[in-house]
Order: structure tokens, then sequence, then C-alpha cells
């Protein structure tokens, strides 16, 4: 979004380039988004990181469309370009829904391994550990698979000045709802399968009592706390 | 009465609390059904139907401890096949969420995700959410299919209303996708006996000014004498003090307590030392001018200066401070020969304080009033200047360009024979201490030095 790309798919790319680089066979990392025209430039950012090639996926009629319509154009998208393991983020910045990921893996028909801290792939089998909030979680699945990654899986790489340099010369494909055989009807603001009925701001917190600490601040404190029955 | 399919979340038979105000949401649509999955489902039954589960739905197979969320989402499948419910509620945990997009997808609806509340509407339940980090408050409802609804822990109070709660076994046939994520191993997280951050009424945090994981106990003790849980920001997660479990935020837990207790968060550094508003008496012998003299020649005038105490009292107009004498504090000037940090004004009397000075002067190096510079103290930073809130102007007289190394004893005049002997005189090149930030925005006049 705002055409920079977001936080939580820095960690994703970042996942992504180091398996890549851990691994012994060539494995070629594509980003792949859906977005407006400035999403390209979120592309570009993951390709001086050190992806390799880049799908911009962009169509007029895909304005407004829902976390399910999304994950049917994703979906219809990776299994063009083909894939053996697919990398996300554990949710958007802006819906933060977090269930795009899963979507895919159901449309895709392979495992889901979401929401992973630690993340590995060997022999063809991708590993993981994801913290729930009742347990941590040691997972495994076999690919091709579906992973997403949190924030606590390591500090994306800055993009390097000979990256940058790189990133204008590698290959960035278009591609539109024709190309990938979804009519019109299936996506977009008039199809979606939620409707918001109103949106109202939120009205500006008004200030509330400041206790200024000269010794009686924690009496202060615990007097007002006793007053709305906390204590 | 229409059916609402209720998803349980549950630790071996102990039912989560935000089940609890699912089941309370849930009655307003219809009659709540729950369904319950895995290791110690029919053991729930007992505080669904009080809090008014009209039938629970239980199922126990090994694949769902085995396998990643594809199992319960064929079992909410089967529940719905059988049930046909008006809506279906799950909680908005990082799981729940999964299930509930998954389940939406096959049965063909729509799915809202972390809603706060939820009312009967027309077309189906209404379901307000707070977006864009609470900016925003929006009311949705889905148009397709059955309305798939996470709902976010401490959204309704939870109230009890005893129902029937028959028990009934479910016929789930998983699918080829059920096994594909196995997990081969999990750790239980401890258990602190304080409430789950996400479900409690109070929640005490600690931050970046809580300074050090050893610190985090207060923040526990204030917790515990509250019966809180404790959460941390981004800041203290980051810097390994609190783990990230407890993170509260956006990437880690969302929490909406009753009361929301923040230690050391947002920045807010409590500055203290050498903040007095500074007034600076004048230099000995030089009493205001006005600009109505400026403009003429000056008559020179021999002066004497000032001498002993209690001759000539001044106040500042500024502070309204009196003053004994201009001279006065000049005897009892602390003299550092050098400080080789750049300290600004504050930081610098908080050094001087920490090192037992009882009264002291720092003045400044430009004569630009508004900035604020470090006061580097080379031996002849001590000289002559205005005050900067306008005590009184530079002076003129004979004394302003001699250095003005006084002497603890002295009355203020040239020194004389009297040599090496300096005191109050931090020699370390670091402080020994920690010397407070000075919150005042530091801007460098240009450099003369």
């Amino acid at each position: 979004m705002d055409g920079l790309l977001s936080e939580l798919d820095e960690y994703a790319v970042e996942q992504a380039l180091q398996i890549a680089e851990n691994s012994d066979d060539d494995v070629e990392v594509t980003v792949l988004t859906v977005g407006p025209e400035d999403a390209k430039d979120a592309l570009r950012k993951a390709l001086s990181m050190g992806a390799d090639k880049a799908i911009h996926v962009e169509d007029d009629d895909l304005h407004g469309t829902d976390a399910i319509g999304t994950s049917l154009v994703l979906a219809k998208a990776i299994e063009k370009a083909g894939y053996d393991l697919v990398i996300s983020g554990m949710a958007s910045t802006d819906g933060t829904m977090g269930v795009v990921p899963a979507l895919l893996a159901e449309r895709l028909g392979v495992p889901q391994v979401t929401l992973l801290s630690e993340v590995s792939v060997e022999d063809g089998i991708v590993k993981g550990r994801r913290d729930g909030d009742v347990a941590s979680e040691q997972l495994q699945a076999s690919l091709p698979a579906v992973v997403s990654v949190t924030d606590q899986s390591g500090e994306a790489r800055y993009p390097s000045f000979k990256g940058i340099m790189a990133a204008k010369k590698k290959p960035v494909q278009s591609w539109d709802l024709s190309d990938l055989d979804i009519e019109a009807d299936e996506v977009g603001l008039e199809n979606a399968y939620t409707v918001v009925e109103s949106a109202a701001e939120r009205p500006a917190r008004t200030a509330g009592t400041i206790v200024k600490d000269e010794g009686e601040g924690g009496k202060q404190l615990a007097e007002f706390l006793a007053s709305q029955k906390f204590i | 009465m229409a059916e609402v399919l209720v998803y349980v979340d549950h630790v071996d038979g102990a039912v989560r609390k935000p089940t609890l105000e699912l089941l309370t949401l849930a009655r307003r649509l219809g009659e709540p059904v729950a369904v319950a999955l895995g290791n110690g489902a029919a053991d729930t039954a007992a505080t669904l139907a009080e809090h008014g589960a009209v039938k629970v739905l239980t199922h126990d197979a090994p694949e769902y401890a085995e396998y990643l969320v594809v199992p319960k989402v064929d079992a909410l499948q089967a529940a719905h096949e059988q049930v046909s419910p008006a809506a279906v509620l799950v909680p908005s945990s990082a799981e729940g969420k999964e299930i509930a997009a998954r389940l939406a997808l096959r049965i063909g609806s729509g799915i809202i995700t972390d809603a706060v509340d939820l009312q009967a509407g027309a077309e189906g339940p209404v379901a307000t959410q707070s977006v864009f980090a609470a900016s925003y408050t929006t009311k949705s409802r889905v148009s397709k299919g059955t309305p798939v609804i996470t709902v976010k822990p401490n959204s309704a109070a939870v109230e009890a209303a005893p129902a029937a709660g028959a028990v009934e076994s479910l016929n789930v046939t998983f699918s080829e996708q059920a096994t594909g994520t196995k997990i081969t191993g999990r750790t239980p997280r401890e258990s602190t006996g304080r409430p789950e951050l996400t479900e409690a009424a109070i929640v005490v945090s600690g931050g970046r000014g809580v300074n050090g994981a050893e610190n985090f106990s207060i923040i526990e003790a204030l917790a515990d004498s509250l019966g809180a849980a404790v959460g941390a920001s981004r800041a203290a997660v980051d810097a390994g003090w609190y783990p990230h479990t407890n993170q509260v935020g956006q990437t880690g837990k969302s929490v909406s307590p009753q009361l929301y207790i923040a230690n050391g968060i947002s920045g807010a550094i409590q500055h203290r030392a050498g903040m007095q508003t500074s007034c600076r008496p004048p230099r000995r012998g030089t009493p205001a001018r006005s600009a109505r003299w400026r403009g003429r020649r000056r008559r020179r005038r021999r002066r004497a200066p000032w001498r002993g105490p209690g001759q000539r009292p001044w106040r500042c107009p500024q502070s309204g401070r009196w003053h004994r004498t201009s001279g006065d504090t000049n005897r009892r000037t602390a003299v550092i020969a050098s400080v080789p940090l750049w300290l600004t004004r504050c930081q610098l009397r908080a050094v001087l304080r920490r090192c037992g000075r009882k009264s002291f002067d720092v003045r400044r190096d430009t004569g630009d009033d508004r900035r604020h510079v470090p006061a580097r103290l080379p031996s002849r930073s001590i000289r002559g200047r205005g005050c900067p809130e306008g005590c009184r102007p530079d002076p003129r007289g004979r004394g302003r360009r001699r250095p003005k190394l006084t002497l603890p004893g002295s009355s203020g005049g040239p020194r004389r024979g009297r040599v090496g002997v300096f005191s109050g005189v931090p020699q370390h090149s670091s402080p020994g201490f920690e010397v407070p930030p000075c919150p005042r925005p530091r801007t460098y006049a240009p450099s003369r030095t």
C-alpha cells in the first residue's frame, strides 16, 4: 500500500531470499503483487533486495476486492506462474485480517504452514516454528506449500546499491484479469461477499485527568482506581 | 428460532473466556449451538450449557492435535451441513481467523474478522469493527451465504443463561488436506497464573522506560496486586526484556481491557536534574542599560567593582529572585578546568551536583540568546554574558575579556598567587554515572570555537 513494500511483506521477502541462499539447488524467487499502478514500487523494492523476477497483476475491475476475491486472483496468478513454495507476510498493514494465506492454501489445495517465527526448507520439506498464545508448535509439511512468516522471523535486509541498480534490469511482467481467466463478476467491489453499511470516524479522545506526582500521586491514582471500581 | 454455530476454543476441557462472550453475542442472533473439538470436548458441555448453548456438538480425534487447522475446518463444515445455521461465530485468535476463512471459502460465504460488536439486522447480523488503528468504526454485514464472523475478546460482557446443553456427537470425515501440515512438536506456554493478555480486564504494560528485564518485576508486582495481565511494548520486546507473547500492538496482541496502565511507554523520560530556570545574576558592577543609553556616547566611568557581600542587593527582573550582590556568585563559582564532553547546561549542572558542588554557575559559550548550545568549558568560557531572559545585557566593562577563573574563597578579583587549586573537576572522560538527557532540542550556533 502507498507504493512501498509493507513491513510485514519485507519479512516474507527476506525469508524467501534466505531459503534461496541456503538451498543447494538453483532457486528462483519471484515476487507477485495484486494492486494498482503504484504497487510496482513495492515490486522494485523487493527486486532490489534480491528477488529474481516480478509479476504485477493489475486491472481496474479489481478495485475494492475483498479477501476472498483477492485470494482467487492470487491463486490463479500463482498457478499460472508455477511454484514450489509460496511465502507471504502474516497480514496486510491496512486490513490486518491475516486470512489470505489460509485462503490461498485452500484454493491451491496445498498444505498451509502459517504464522511462522522460523522457517527452513530441506529436501522438499518445509519446517517451521509457530508461536501461538497457548503453545509453541513445530510444524512440518512437504512441498508445494503456502508459508506465512511473522515479524519475529528476522530483520529484513536493506537493498544494496548494487541490488538497486540490478533491479532495473530484472523483468516485471504485467497481467490482467483476462490473462488469468477470471470474469469481472467474480471480483471487485460490487461482487464482494461483505458490505460495509456505515463508517464513522472515532471522535477524538477528550483529555483525561493528569495527575502530577508530588508525593501524593500514588494516593490520587489509587483513589481514582477505587472510584472506578477497579480495586 | 434460527441456530447460530459457535466454535469453542478450549484447552483440554477448560473453556476460554472469549467463547463465553461469543455465546452471549450468539443469543442476540438466535440459539447458540456450540462445536467443541479435540481432547476434553465433552467436558466443556457443562460450562457451555450454563452460558446458553442449546446443543453441544462434540468430536474427538487425534487429528485435531496432530495437524494444523484443516481438521477443525472439516468438522465445522460438517456441523454447518448438519445444523444450517444463520451465522457462524469464531473467536478472533490467529488460528480462529484461519479456520473461519477456510470455512467461509468452502461454504461460499463472506467473512468478517475482528468484530467488536454484533447486532441482529434486517438482512443479517451487523458487525461493528474498529479499523485503521481504531481511528474509524465501521458496521458491515455479509451479503452472500451464511455469515462467518470472528469476534475479538473482551467485546461483550459474559452473561450466564442456563440452557439445555444437549451433547451430540458430530460425524466428521476428514478431507485429504487435513493431513497436510503435521505438528511435530508442541511446547506449552508456562502459565504464570495471571489472566490471559487478550482477555484480561486490566493490563499493566512496560516499555522502554522500564529499562531492563529485572525491572519488569515491579510491573509484575503491580499487575498481581490488581489481578491484571502484563504486557510489553515493542521496544521492550525487541530489547529482550519480555517475551513476544506479551507484546501489545499491531504485530503483537491486541488488547481492549477496561483499564490499561502504561509504564515507561511513549518515551516521556523524566528529566529532573538541573532544570530550574536559570537566572544568572549579572557580573559585578554593571547595571542594566537601557536602549536610550546605548545610542548615546557612553561616558567612560571607572567603576569600582563591588566587594563583599550585602552591599548591593539586586533583583532579577525575570525570576524575581533577590541576589545579595552581583559579585556574590563569583565567589562560589565552581571551576572546571576541562570537560571533554559536549554537555548541555542542564547536563553539566547534573554532573556538578553529582560531584558535590553546592552552588555553581554555568554559562554559555556564545552570545546568542535563544540557541541552546552545549556548555563546553575551556578557560575562556566563564566570561561575562548577557542573561538570555533579559536580566542584564552583555557587560562592556573592564572585566569583559579577562578569563574569569575564580576560586572559592576568593573575592572575585584576579587570581594572584594561587595556583593549581581547583576543585570539583571531573577528570574522567566519562561521567561515571548516567547523565540525564536534556529534553531541549539541541541546535548549534554557527561555531566560533
